[in-house]
């Protein structure tokens, strides 16, 4: 066998996927030449959620504090239930805005992960296999464009709102495919304004193709037509309508206030705008969860602002008519433990968590599984972390039994052979 | 390098064709050896063939140089009756010591191996490259950075007929190669600040860091590093190269699958969880590789130390200390704070076991053995290889006071069936942008090479080169082949390639964040940062002996070098390149800007650290430039990428790096301003940016634009050269 500039490439990945990224996907983020499968895979899951929002919570969320409250007076800690919009479903008083909205929401309570660590913990909640050091897995969003291929709005299928670093990204997929990074929602898109007038601009442009024209005739190259097509998706992009998905400055100043005047709360706005462009998969990150000490101090602190950010949202969707396909998930990597420690916090807990589905054909008001009275051990129904993914691309209408394989031929699924929790689907 | 014993399979061709024998006289004949013997076809006693030249006889051993230039020596009785015959008249040939012969021979050596395939490939060499090509890929090759105006000139102007060799010598020993070469080290060892995810960020690979950037100054030979990296025990901060194993502390099956792909060539990392279902690689081999590192830590726990656990003995010290200043109050737990940092940090360690630890894991499937069962170390044995022969594993592992040892002494062998071979293909690959065997950490066998007897040859060149990687390099940069025009399609996939000239590539991250560095500070090696020996001083502690009151002075020392780091930075990295952390100070650059070794201030503009990549945090924050470019987040192997993306176009267009290039207070503006009419002008941009001179059709169109937009036209000249495809990709 003589060598050929395909044999593939198992640690490094890089080499095959650029070139497969060109001519078998093509380079497009936008608008590009994949096909659009979503049609055809409507059979497998129930796949009304066209777009998924997928708020994270760094650090570990108490589900204590949240959306598992307890009476039991050792571990209940500065927490009391609340009844909420659906029947017979309590959550914490820190939730009060949220409480309004759980007629829209299943809470999945018998969450299970066996990792005690943030980084390891939040890889696996968005990739749902473990960290290795010879790979790395893409996270939802660029599989369901692996998978389901790249939608037909213009923008990127996946924008990641607020994401520290460590996000596994595109993973072993194509760069190209990588989630677009937003730091801060209020600035939008990094580098999206010219340095210049728009009229100097288009004259650099032009000028650009004038000098390039020679080097571009002369290298007829794969690789330079890549870089050529690139230009011109971002100009069309920058040019575009679309790029006002980007600008929250769009909004009207009393729906910014609704959502809240903090990062999380535009950031979810911002999510909502992007939904009304067609994005798939938004992440928008929130942290400053990890309260091993004083953890009243830290919900009265960081439960308002996820309150109001997130009920606002599945208020909002419903409002105009999107939350039938946009799923808003709330995910983090562990839960926190059911004992108050000495410094009145309370410490890493994967043993046993909670997640939260609204919209995307989720069921309103439905409560899947339970943990013990003390919450710290699954009594019912558990849902591994591979689970919980596979029950998000189910959602998405993905087919959580399609095998792909990375560039060194190793196969992988979506939920890595994870079983959706279909119970949660209306 | 002589092979003294008999080579297996140098004689398991059957058949020669007669055209391919004369067709290597030519190839075989040394440059330096005038009266070479023919090359001919010898038989041995079973009848099994090769093609070689006669070197000589001594006693009853005869030796013969094959095709790749490899030298055997054997007993005369191996050979027919007939060859044995000829073995003694033929007259001993005077041969230049491969240790003698000189880069350029070896280059014109390799230069006739390639000759030798693209006739037998039937395909055209591309033509030579231009003087302006060759200089903008040499330095980009060597030093990383495109040149700046002044010395782009002074190499166009020269009519020196040996210019090309010259300056390749030259940047060979200048700082850039340095830097370079420690990038491309970077995305090959995954090298980060932190030294892992898993370990207390107090515990930066600040050392080892600076040690892989002492070793390539220094010229260390490959060999050596390696060796010193898969034996070095200790703290990190007392010897850099326990970096290498540290970084993967609690990860020790990871790091061998590693080890193995990096410096063998070779992925067994499926083996680590089930036998590899369509290569020869089983988990019981992996284990059995993985045994060697088994009876070694890398973190102390609290019951491995003779004073006992030394964070609850430095707590009950903390208590008593702040007893005795009257606070009974004072509560350890919300005190120790970041001195836990500094005495977990310190844990990490490596240290021999008094045991092998190794056993198979839990659900081990097959026959051979039950789950959980121990695991001897056993060596891997290449496909071609056959062990009992094989000088690389005439190897007693009991000998060694730790098996770990025994691999490392295997591992980098100049007998082991890959190491150097791996090492040289990766180098070949750096200059061309293809390796002779692909992909380079999973050479399954070197037959597999679209051209064997080059992989054959560079191995054998990189252990005459005694594992210099520069010596290496100045070979490959010197032979005809790199010096031609880059290939001006993408290669097809599935037709060999045999080097008809470099592959067109993309700069990599750090070769266009350091070429715009050049275009904005001229020299950029004059800002560096080095601050090994304080972090080692400061975070070193001895956890048996250590009493409060020193490990309360490290915490204080340990708080006030991050302190005076950040003000040496003027802020955080976060956002550089980014649109968070303005400077409001004017660009401090100019060509007599102040040294930066040492304390001097960096140059920050834009939010933007100006110094080179490998200066710059490992890797750089997620959003910076770099990453975007793609740089390796170095959480796996080679991990860089050089593919595009709209956020990079957007970079590009708008960002930080091109307005501080198209800013009038630069160092562009400044050179320019030395001219005297605006052809000149253009000149300069052209120089500085593209390293070339405009074309006719070219200056036309500057003129044109200085025409309708006056002084706003250098900027958009400027501006549009940075965007074009021809300044990302190096020819």
């Amino acid at each position: 066998m003589k060598h050929t500039l395909n044999q593939l490439d198992p640690l490094t990945r890089r080499s095959f996927i650029e070139k497969s990224a060109k001519s078998a996907l093509g380079v497009s983020l936008m608008g590009g030449i994949l096909g659009h499968k979503t049609a055809a895979m409507a059979n497998v899951g129930p796949g009304k959620a066209k777009h998924v929002i997928y708020l994270f919570m760094n650090g570990g969320i108490t589900h204590l504090d949240t959306f598992d409250p307890k009476t039991d007076s050792e571990v209940k800690g500065p927490t009391t239930p609340i009844s909420t919009s659906a029947d017979g479903v309590q959550i914490a008083q820190y939730l009060p805005e949220m409480a309004k909205q759980m007629h829209h929401c299943t809470i999945i309570r018998s969450m299970n992960s066996h990792t005690g660590v943030h980084e390891s913990g939040q890889y696996i909640m968005r990739t749902a296999y473990n960290q290795r050091g010879t790979i790395t897995h893409p996270s939802l969003g660029p599989l369901a464009q692996r998978l389901l291929g790249k939608t037909e709005s213009r923008l990127p299928d996946s924008v990641n709102i607020g994401s520290g670093g460590g996000h596994p990204g595109a993973g072993f997929l194509p760069p190209a495919m990588s989630p677009i990074p937003i730091g801060d929602p209020s600035r939008g898109l990094q580098n999206a304004r010219p340095l210049t007038t728009q009229s100097q601009f288009d004259q650099r442009i032009r000028l650009m193709n004038e000098f390039d024209a020679t080097f571009r005739e002369r290298f007829p190259h794969d690789d330079v037509k890549a870089y050529t097509e690139f230009y011109d998706e971002t100009l069309n992009l920058l040019q575009g309508e679309d790029m006002l998905a980007f600008d929250i400055t769009q909004e009207p100043q009393n729906v910014r206030e609704r959502y809240g005047n903090d990062r999380f709360g535009q950031g979810c706005m911002l999510a909502r705008r992007l939904v009304e462009h067609g994005v798939r998969f938004i992440e928008v990150e929130y942290g400053g969860w990890d309260m091993h000490n004083q953890i009243d101090g830290g919900m009265r602190n960081r439960a308002p602002v996820l309150d109001r950010g997130m009920a606002t949202l599945i208020a909002d969707l419903d409002e105009r008519g999107l939350l039938d396909e946009t799923m808003v998930v709330l995910g983090s990597e562990f839960g926190r433990t059911p004992r108050v420690n000495q410094n009145a916090g309370r410490d890493h807990h994967p043993r046993a968590f909670s997640t939260v589905f609204a919209g995307g054909g989720v069921k309103g008001g439905f409560v899947l599984g339970s943990t013990d009275a003390r919450a710290y051990s699954v009594t019912d129904r558990q849902v591994s972390v591979q689970d919980f993914i596979a029950t998000v691309g189910y959602g998405m209408g993905m087919d959580t039994e399609e095998v792909i394989y990375s560039p060194s031929g190793r196969p992988f699924t979506v939920g890595d052979s994870g079983k959706p929790a279909t119970e949660i689907f209306a | 390098m002589i092979c003294e014993f008999y080579p297996e399979f140098l004689f398991r061709m059957k058949k020669l064709l007669l055209t391919a024998t004369l067709m290597a006289v030519g190839l075989l004949m040394s440059p330096s050896a005038a009266e070479a013997n023919e090359v001919r076809i010898w038989t041995d006693e079973q009848g099994r063939q090769v093609e070689a030249q006669f070197l000589r006889l001594d006693d009853n051993t005869v030796y013969l140089r094959t095709r790749d230039g490899r030298r055997h020596g054997f007993d005369l009785s191996r050979l027919s009756e007939a060859d044995q015959q000829i073995a003694r008249t033929l007259p001993p040939m005077e041969e230049t010591p491969a240790d003698q012969r000189s880069h350029v021979e070896s280059a014109a050596w390799v230069d006739r191996i390639l000759q030798d395939a693209w006739q037998k490939g039937e395909v055209q060499p591309n033509p030579r490259a231009t003087d302006e090509q060759f200089l903008r890929r040499i330095y980009l090759d060597v030093t990383g950075t495109i040149p700046t105006y002044q010395q782009t000139i002074s190499f166009l102007r020269s009519t020196d007929t040996n210019k090309r060799a010259k300056l390749i010598d030259e940047l060979l020993d200048s700082p850039g190669y340095n830097s370079h070469m420690f990038n491309y080290f970077a995305d090959m060892l995954r090298l980060r600040d932190r030294l892992s995810d898993n370990i207390p960020a107090a515990a930066q690979a600040t050392n080892y860091i600076q040690w892989v950037k002492e070793n390539i100054e220094n010229e260390r030979p490959y060999n050596e590093m390696v060796y010193d990296m898969l034996t070095a025990t200790g703290k990190v901060w007392s010897n850099g190269a326990a970096g290498y194993l540290l970084r993967d502390s609690g990860m020790q099956l990871d790091n061998l699958a590693m080890t193995i792909s990096i410096f063998l060539g070779t992925d067994i990392a499926c083996a680590q969880c089930h036998d590899h279902p369509f290569d020869e690689w089983t988990q019981m081999e992996f284990y059995q590789m993985a045994a060697f590192f088994g009876a070694t830590g890398t973190q102390m726990a609290g019951g491995d130390f003779k004073n006992g656990d030394p964070r609850q003995r430095l707590e009950r010290e903390l208590v008593a200390l702040a007893q005795a200043q009257g606070r009974s109050d004072f509560e350890p737990d919300n005190n120790l704070g970041g001195l836990a940092d500094l005495i977990n940090a310190n844990r990490y360690t490596i240290y021999d076991l008094d045991e092998n630890r190794m056993r198979l894991p839990h659900d081990y499937a097959y026959d051979d053995a039950n789950p959980r069962d121990p695991v001897s170390p056993r060596l891997m044995v290449f496909p071609e290889v056959d062990m009992r022969t094989h000088k690389a594993y005439q190897i007693d592992i009991d000998e060694f006071d730790n098996p770990r040892l025994a691999f490392a002494r295997w591992a980098t062998s100049t007998d082991n069936p890959r190491f150097a071979l791996t090492i040289a293909n990766r180098m070949w690959k750096r200059a061309f942008g293809l390796a002779v065997i692909e992909p380079v950490h999973d050479i399954k066998t070197p037959d597999d090479a679209a051209i064997p007897e080059l992989a054959k040859f560079l191995e054998q060149e990189m252990i005459r080169v005694n594992f210099n990687l520069k010596e290496f390099m100045r070979m490959v940069y010197n032979t005809d082949a790199y010096q031609r025009a880059a290939t001006n399609v993408l290669p097809d996939p599935e037709q060999p390639y045999y080097f008809t000239g470099p592959l067109l590539r993309r700069m990599t991250a750090e070769q266009t964040w350091d070429s715009f560095m050049t275009l904005v500070l001229g020299d950029a090696d004059r800002y560096t940062l080095n601050r090994s020996d304080e972090y080692a001083r400061i975070m070193d502690m001895d956890l048996d002996s250590t009493d409060i009151n020193s490990a309360l002075g490290k915490l204080a020392a340990f708080r006030s070098m991050n302190e005076r780091q950040r003000q040496r930075m003027g802020g955080d990295l976060a956002m550089s390149g980014g649109d968070m952390m303005m400077s409001d100070s004017p660009i401090g650059f100019n060509d007599d800007a102040p040294e930066a070794a040492g304390d001097a201030k960096i140059v920050v503009s834009r939010g933007m650290q100006l110094m080179r990549a490998s200066e710059l945090p490992q890797p750089a924050p997620a959003n910076h430039f770099l990453r975007q470019f793609g740089q390796s987040d170095r959480q796996l192997v080679d991990n860089s990428f050089t593919s595009g993306s709209i956020p990079q176009v957007m970079m590009l267009l708008n960002g930080n790096a091109t307005d501080l290039v198209t800013d009038r207070d630069g160092l562009i503006y400044r050179h320019m301003n030395q001219q005297r009419d605006a052809g000149e002008r253009v000149e300069v941009v052209f120089y500085s940016i593209l390293n070339r001179q405009s074309t006719l059709q070219e200056k036309d169109i500057a003129r044109r634009e200085l025409q309708s937009n006056g002084d706003d036209g250098y900027a958009n000249i400027i501006w549009s050269l940075i965007n074009t495809r021809e300044f990302l990709f190096i020819q």
